[in-house]
């Protein structure tokens, strides 16, 4: 099981804690007169940590980790949310699974963003991973299409958002993970928003009509503009209705779009 | 067996509850006990759980809230496991579930202190084993201990998600191969027992 003690904490600003005890409820006796309260010690926690400012490789590091680990439980030694599980059993039981991935950039490219993990109680023993294996696979499809980054030359969103479509299945104990199914099909998701002059903002719409429809498919920079870098297009369509603008009594229009890759 | 809940089981107003399932797989149609199959072992608890004898996996398992009556009639209740990577229902698929023995046992106990860091909490977690790996030893801990369901698996369904059984009480067969005729209160016993000589949990009986 991969430890990303480092690779988790490093660089985030806060990070805020929910917790629960686990199958705490109460049971009556005698017609409801005696009352005794289940509980154990063991904590299910959800933890977001958040992050403010990061440069674009801080940024990528995350990103990595999660793209490589979304559908299999993770080893976190969180002292920052007082997990107790690595005093009181171990390191090896300080498991977490990833919940939600999402940030976003603004110039001058400094990204912030929340990564969201649950406390999971699939130990790193073999004793308890024996019996369900997990792997995340993460395959896009890329693509040589240049008409959405021809385009972005000269329409540029002033801020992306990132996220992720997660196919994975999770199975429970109380609130904690157990382990993951992996489904395949990991996809980046993108929220790009616009402040353009009318000129610009024809050339965004125009593009979109044509490409909107099903079948409709471009290639996607990797970072969600070209201003913040071309690592490589993947393939991706606009999610159904999800553009949407507004023009300003100035002549300006604000717009915005959600874009997911396809596979 | 009883269903009280013992005071040395509990402190004030404080216990643990967990449940240990049984599946008995791969028996024999015969129903004779001393042909063990393979035993799947599973437990709602966070840790494996160990009774002494055997070990308990953890697992998402629940069922439904279980009902009697005076009816004597025939109850039974679904029991679904998170199957969420298939190995389960690949299990299931290979193997004779059904009329094999399954048994649901309720144990309670008062979780005994730990001392963490320094700070000593009334009620731990306290794994009380000496495993590299974390698992609850129940076997030296005051505990009740009562079955809370004891029958045979009837049918069994699997989805990607999750695999279901529906598992009866014995008093199933109560209904199955008994002529459909009122006895005399005096005469049941005996009548019964004529009848189990030929016919057990509604096969036949070859022992």
């Amino acid at each position: 099981m991969n430890n990303l003690t480092s690779t988790i904490m490093a660089n985030h600003s806060h990070i805020e804690v929910q917790e629960w005890l686990k199958q705490s409820q109460a049971m009556h006796f005698n017609s409801g007169k005696t009352q005794r309260v289940v509980k154990t010690l063991m904590p299910a926690i959800q933890m977001q940590v958040n992050y403010k400012n990061l440069t674009k490789t801080q940024f990528e590091a995350l990103q990595t980790a999660y793209e490589a680990n979304h559908a299999n439980t993770v080893i976190v030694d969180a002292d920052d949310a007082h997990d107790i599980r690595p005093d009181v059993m171990g390191l090896n039981t300080s498991v977490w699974a990833f919940e939600k991935f999402k940030f976003s950039v603004v110039a001058p490219s400094l990204y912030s963003g929340k990564i969201t993990m649950i406390s999971s109680v699939f130990f790193n023993y073999s004793q308890y991973q024996d019996e369900f294996s997990q792997s995340s696979t993460y395959t896009p499809v890329t693509s040589t299409d240049n008409g959405f980054t021809n385009m972005l030359a000269n329409a540029e969103p002033y801020q992306v958002e990132f996220s992720y479509v997660n196919n994975s299945i999770f199975s429970n104990i109380g609130q904690s993970a157990r382990h993951i199914k992996d489904m395949a099909g990991l996809r980046r998701q993108y929220s790009l928003n616009w402040f353009l002059q009318e000129s610009e903002f024809l050339q965004l719409i125009q593009f979109y009509r044509r490409k909107a429809g099903i079948l409709g498919t471009f290639g996607m920079p990797k970072e969600g503009s070209i201003s913040l870098g071309s690592a490589g297009k993947t393939k991706a369509s606009f999610l159904t209705d999800s553009f949407k603008f507004s023009r300003r009594t100035d002549g300006m229009y604000i717009a915005s779009a959600d874009i997911v890759e396809v596979l | 067996m009883s269903k009280e809940i013992t005071s040395n089981a509990r402190a004030d107003d404080v216990f643990t509850m967990l449940h240990l399932f049984e599946f008995h797989m791969d028996k024999n149609w015969d129903y004779d006990q001393a042909d063990a199959g393979e035993i799947l072992r599973f437990t709602d608890h966070d840790v494996f759980v160990d009774d002494g004898t055997n070990e308990y996996t953890p697992i998402a398992i629940t069922w439904d809230k279980l009902t009697e009556d005076f009816s004597m009639q025939s109850d039974s209740i679904n029991v679904t496991i998170d199957n969420i990577n298939g190995v389960l229902s690949a299990e299931a698929l290979a193997s004779e579930w059904r009329n094999n023995p399954c048994k649901i046992t309720r144990i309670i106990y008062t979780p005994t202190a730990e001392t963490i860091d320094g700070n000593t909490y009334e009620f731990g977690f306290n794994s009380q084993s000496t495993t590299s790996y974390p698992k609850l030893s129940i076997s030296g801990i005051t505990q009740d201990n009562y079955l809370l369901f004891e029958g045979v698996i009837d049918t069994f369904s699997a989805t990607q998600q999750t695999l279901s059984a529906s598992l009866n009480t014995q008093f199933v067969h109560w209904s199955k191969p008994y002529p459909s005729r009122t006895y005399n209160q005096n005469e049941f016993t005996s009548i019964v027992a004529a009848i189990n000589d030929v016919v057990y949990w509604g096969q036949q009986n070859i022992t």
